[in-house]
């Protein structure tokens, strides 16, 4: 640990923070992954940071960089899966190994603009979905391709679905996590990730949200079949985590209070985040929870779920949810790791709004604890001097 | 009220679709007038769904499946109301804006937009804003409804506004927006007519303008 008068890294002011001690000035810590690639495709990355690499700009404006990782991957076997993009195919295996099933970020290509069909072959039965990027993702930075059809279109997925789950083995990566959060740094922080839990992995990867809804309400004992196998398999999953060593861990869940109502959130969520927070608070882990969306209506039963961190917590005007309502009910918890929506970075907003902003933002804030950082991360049309500015203010201005 | 046409409304608050469309044969058996079946039973009931979902009592999965079951209902009386000259509340193009894939807050719009009454042309997603402007120019439409769900994309429903005017058609049709990111201000800013926070809002606002 650093001396009194040393100051400290942004690595220890998070785990500080995560474990209830008080750092030395808040930590300011997110992503520019979006900004950074966007510039740089649009040849538009200002002449200070050009030929830089994304941890050498996070540096230079003294923002923390915030990267994920999965400390695991997840071999499915007796699977085969084909990955064809604009009808070309571009990736063929048997029991394949994957980290994030099904969006398979990282298999599916986001350097060119298109459409990629994956078909997954079981002797269960057959597979097929499909994920477009734009060409306009691209050049914004946010390559992120979106699932334009979902795995379960039929009542008969779902067999092979559970089939697929049921014959997934979970490998430990936790060495190769080791290296990548050195890699990352002092002046980062490698938050390992876990996939999301059943209610949110039907909702917004295997069935989609509209036709979740319809099967809540035509085909339910599917549905609650179908979460009780993926209740199982994160069960397991989280007990294995017992052998990796992290402070912290966060679910992938993109919660949004207006998609996952507090009706639903009260008979699906909260008790799967109950247990699975016991279970990962038992091994010593701080559980977090990547809550981007609108959380409006979830404010106070966020309370309950056992979760430490609401990741990401995106406020207004970007989502409903003022971050007044929010650090109100959260005193006793979550921890809020985001706050600043990236509206306030645009140009649109002039300086004095920003700065008035920022300023009513770190009154309210005091010794309270938070990490603070950008909840909907910062796009590729924001002004970085900005995020250097308040990097600055905490800097001047010691807890 | 009636009581099939009460049996209707049940129907479509609870999401039956199946009973709504046997409520709406059974109206139509019984001499109602598909135009009163329309507006009495199905979309009387998307107005109760409206409000419900607007005090917090209905959430989107109950909207939805009350949409799903007015739209049964819809698909018996449609070739009737066409013959009996029945005009929508009026004609709107929805699209979301170039550059953006997501569909989910477009599509809630349109069916609340038809459980209101009114014709809805679906442009899908990654529209242009010269698929909108000749969208617009090939005449009928009254309220262009544009969404979207990222920052990033949010300019192009200035782009879209801009080539309206190009166009000169931006007198011709009201311009309503709506998504994450939007807001009233945004809206204001860009010359659009109308905001609206949600789906049944939106249906709302689309009604006021054409009022």
């Amino acid at each position: 640990m650093s001396t009194a008068r040393e100051k400290w890294t942004m690595r220890q002011r998070v785990l500080a923070t995560l474990q209830g001690r008080k750092p030395d000035r808040i930590p300011f810590i997110d992503r520019i992954d979006f900004w950074y690639k966007g510039r740089n495709h649009q040849g538009k990355m200002p002449e200070e940071f050009q030929g830089m690499s994304l941890p050498e700009v996070h540096r230079a404006i003294g923002f923390g960089h915030q990267d994920w990782d999965y400390p695991y991957t997840i071999k499915y076997r007796n699977a085969e899966i084909i990955l064809t993009f604009e009808g070309e195919r571009i990736f063929h295996e048997v029991d394949p190994e994957f980290t994030n099933f099904p969006t398979l970020w990282g298999w599916i290509p986001i350097d060119k603009a298109g459409v990629t069909t994956t078909e997954l072959i079981t002797p269960a039965g057959k597979l097929s979905y499909h994920h477009r990027l734009l060409e306009e993702s691209i050049s914004s930075g946010t390559t992120r391709p979106q699932m334009i059809s979902h795995p379960i279109k039929e009542l008969d997925d779902f067999n092979t679905y559970e089939y697929i789950i049921e014959h997934a083995e979970f490998i430990p990566r936790y060495q190769d996590f080791y290296q990548r959060e050195a890699e990352i740094g002092d002046h980062g922080y490698l938050v390992p990730i876990i996939e999301r839990i059943p209610f949110q992995h039907i909702l917004i990867d295997a069935i989609g949200e509209i036709e979740t809804f319809y099967t809540l309400h035509d085909s339910p004992k599917q549905f609650q079949r179908l979460l009780t196998v993926l209740d199982e398999q994160v069960t397991d999953k989280l007990k294995k985590l017992a052998d990796f060593s992290a402070p912290y861990v966060e679910f992938t869940d993109n919660l949004d209070g207006f998609m996952t109502n507090p009706r639903l959130f009260q008979k699906y969520v909260l008790p799967a985040y109950q247990r699975y927070c016991d279970t990962l608070h038992d091994q010593g882990k701080k559980v977090g929870d990547h809550t981007d969306g609108d959380l409006k209506n979830l404010v106070h039963l966020l309370h309950d779920t056992g979760l430490d961190v609401c990741e990401s917590f995106t406020p207004a005007p970007t989502t409903s949810c003022t971050f007044e309502e929010v650090w109100e009910a959260w005193q006793g918890g979550p921890l809020i790791w985001g706050g600043i929506a990236s509206y306030y970075l645009e140009q649109r907003v002039s300086d004095s709004e920003f700065l008035q902003h920022i300023e009513h933002l770190l009154q309210l804030i005091g010794k309270r604890p938070i990490i603070l950082g950008v909840g909907d991360a910062v796009m590729s049309d924001n002004d970085l001097e900005r995020v250097r500015y308040i990097a600055e203010r905490i800097e001047n201005h010691p807890l | 009220m009636n009581e099939i046409l009460e049996s209707i409304q049940t129907a479509v608050l609870k999401g039956n679709l199946k009973d709504a469309q046997e409520q709406v044969e059974r109206a139509l058996g019984s001499g109602l007038s598909p135009a009163d079946i329309l507006h009495e039973g199905l979309i009387s009931a998307m107005t109760e769904v409206g409000r419900l979902f607007e005090e917090g009592e209905y959430y989107v999965p109950e909207m939805l499946i009350a949409a799903r079951a007015m739209k049964g209902g819809l698909a018996i009386l449609k070739p009737l109301l066409a013959e009996t000259d029945v005009q929508p509340l009026g004609k709107i193009a929805l699209g979301t804006v170039k550059g953006d894939l997501h569909d989910i807050g477009k599509n809630l719009v349109s069916m609340m937009l038809e459980g209101a009454g009114f014709e809805v042309v679906d442009l899908g997603v990654d529209v242009a804003p010269e698929i909108f402007v000749d969208t617009i120019e090939s005449g009928g439409i009254d309220i262009l409804g544009m969404s979207a769900l990222l920052t990033t994309t949010m300019p192009l429903m200035k782009a879209t506004i801009d080539a309206l005017v190009q166009a000169q058609l931006r007198d011709q049709v009201k311009v309503i927006i709506g998504g994450a990111p939007v807001t009233q201000s945004y809206a204001d800013d860009i010359g659009a007519d109308g905001y609206a926070p949600d789906a049944s809002r939106a249906a709302s606002l689309a009604k006021s303008l054409l009022s």
